[in-house]
């Protein structure tokens, strides 16, 4: 029944989820029950206006503990940390395209080493926002985690060099989870989580189209701009809603002071 | 049936229901199942109980009181008796021409 109830939006839970908790505990659902359960919370996704904003503020009202609040701090921090890895990760690769030219003729290659430390840097601080994510997200939301768990691994092994396609897959498969399972639970706005999916996928595929066809220059050099440029978004995204604290609603006399969790982004 | 009780649609029923289970004092959530089961002889399930009473307090059909250890009771408001009257009187009316004609066709 907790699981069921999960599947509700955050204001409807904090306004509905302790009566439904109370229902199923007094009386077993069965498969009718559970399945009218799991389409009222359909419902509910689509029509997020019928909860009273006054009875369930948009800001939300779940309390968290001091402890809760202060860890969602360290999360704000590792979110700025991954906002400054997007401006490291455009630098890396305008060092990179920048590089003097070594060799002469066909052989002729431009060496790009010089990039490397701001490019592992760049994912290092992908990685930091990625852990952010999993302080900042609830237990529930176990496929975001999941996804942003695996992506914190995965941005590391891939700093080593961008020649490492096996890590990026996985990085991009975990970025992918991660929004899907954020949207999904309430976590990110559709907005966020269509940003990391959509510049992913464009971002593969353009990559995928310039290593079959072969464009030659300037369109390649295009192509891995608009490629650098929607990748840039998942700093971005992991970063935007790590910036969001509780606003402080009450505070007990000691230890446990309760505060309003944030709304989803 | 009523316009604004006909505009929720697959919650229409269950609202009608619903507020006949509150007309008689304010009830919470399991003590409506119970009961709308008990008028409709179907079983209410608890998605569309309270998708029903999220759309009926935003309407002002009904209101939220003051939680009694986890339940929290709803109470029908002036608008939700006025709505329920008016949606009872056109189905009795209802109810009443169509009795009238049967009796007429059996003569």
């Amino acid at each position: 029944m907790s699981s069921l109830v999960s599947l509700y939006p955050p204001a409807w839970r904090t306004r509905y989820g302790e009566e439904l908790e109370d229902l199923a505990a007094t009386r077993p659902l069965g498969i009718g029950g559970s399945i009218d359960l799991v389409l009222g919370a359909i419902d509910a996704h689509r029509h997020p206006e019928l909860v009273d904003p006054l009875v369930a503020p948009p800001t939300g009202v779940e309390p968290v503990s001091r402890q809760r609040f202060e860890d969602l701090r360290v999360a704000r921090r590792l979110g700025h940390a991954s906002r400054f890895g997007a401006v490291l990760w455009i630098f890396a690769w305008v060092v990179a395209t920048n590089g003097p030219m070594v060799g002469s003729g066909d052989d002729a290659y431009r060496d790009g080493g010089a990039a490397a430390p701001f490019y592992f840097v760049a994912l290092l601080l992908l990685s930091a926002g990625l852990i952010g994510q999993m302080i900042r997200l609830p237990a529930r939301a176990r496929v975001a985690r999941l996804g942003a768990f695996v992506a914190i691994f995965a941005a590391v092994a891939w700093g080593f060099g961008p020649w490492l396609v096996m890590f990026a897959a996985v990085l991009f498969i975990g970025l992918m989870l991660l929004a899907l399972g954020a949207w999904w639970s309430s976590e990110w706005s559709g907005l966020a989580a269509l940003a990391v999916v959509g510049s992913t996928v464009i971002g593969i595929v353009l990559v995928a189209v310039s290593l079959l066809v072969g464009f030659r220059e300037p369109l390649g050099q295009a192509m891995l701009v608009a490629f650098v440029t929607l990748l840039t978004l998942n700093w971005l995204a992991v970063g935007a809603n790590l910036q969001r604290l509780p606003a402080v609603v009450d505070i007990a006399p000691a230890g446990d002071d309760p505060v309003a969790e944030p709304a989803p982004a | 049936m009523n316009r604004d009780i006909a505009e929720l649609g697959r919650f229409a029923e269950p609202t009608l229901y619903i507020l006949v289970s509150l007309s008689d004092g304010p009830k919470h959530g399991y003590a409506i199942m119970l009961d709308v089961e008990a008028i409709s002889g179907e079983p209410l399930g608890p998605g569309t109980l309270y998708g029903a009473l999220a759309r009926m307090e935003k309407r002002g059909l009904i209101e939220a009181l003051e939680p009694v250890d986890r339940r929290r009771p709803y109470r029908i408001t002036g608008l939700g008796a006025t709505t329920l009257r008016t949606q009872l009187e056109g189905l009795a009316g209802v109810s009443r021409l169509g009795l009238d004609r049967l009796r007429g066709a059996s003569r």
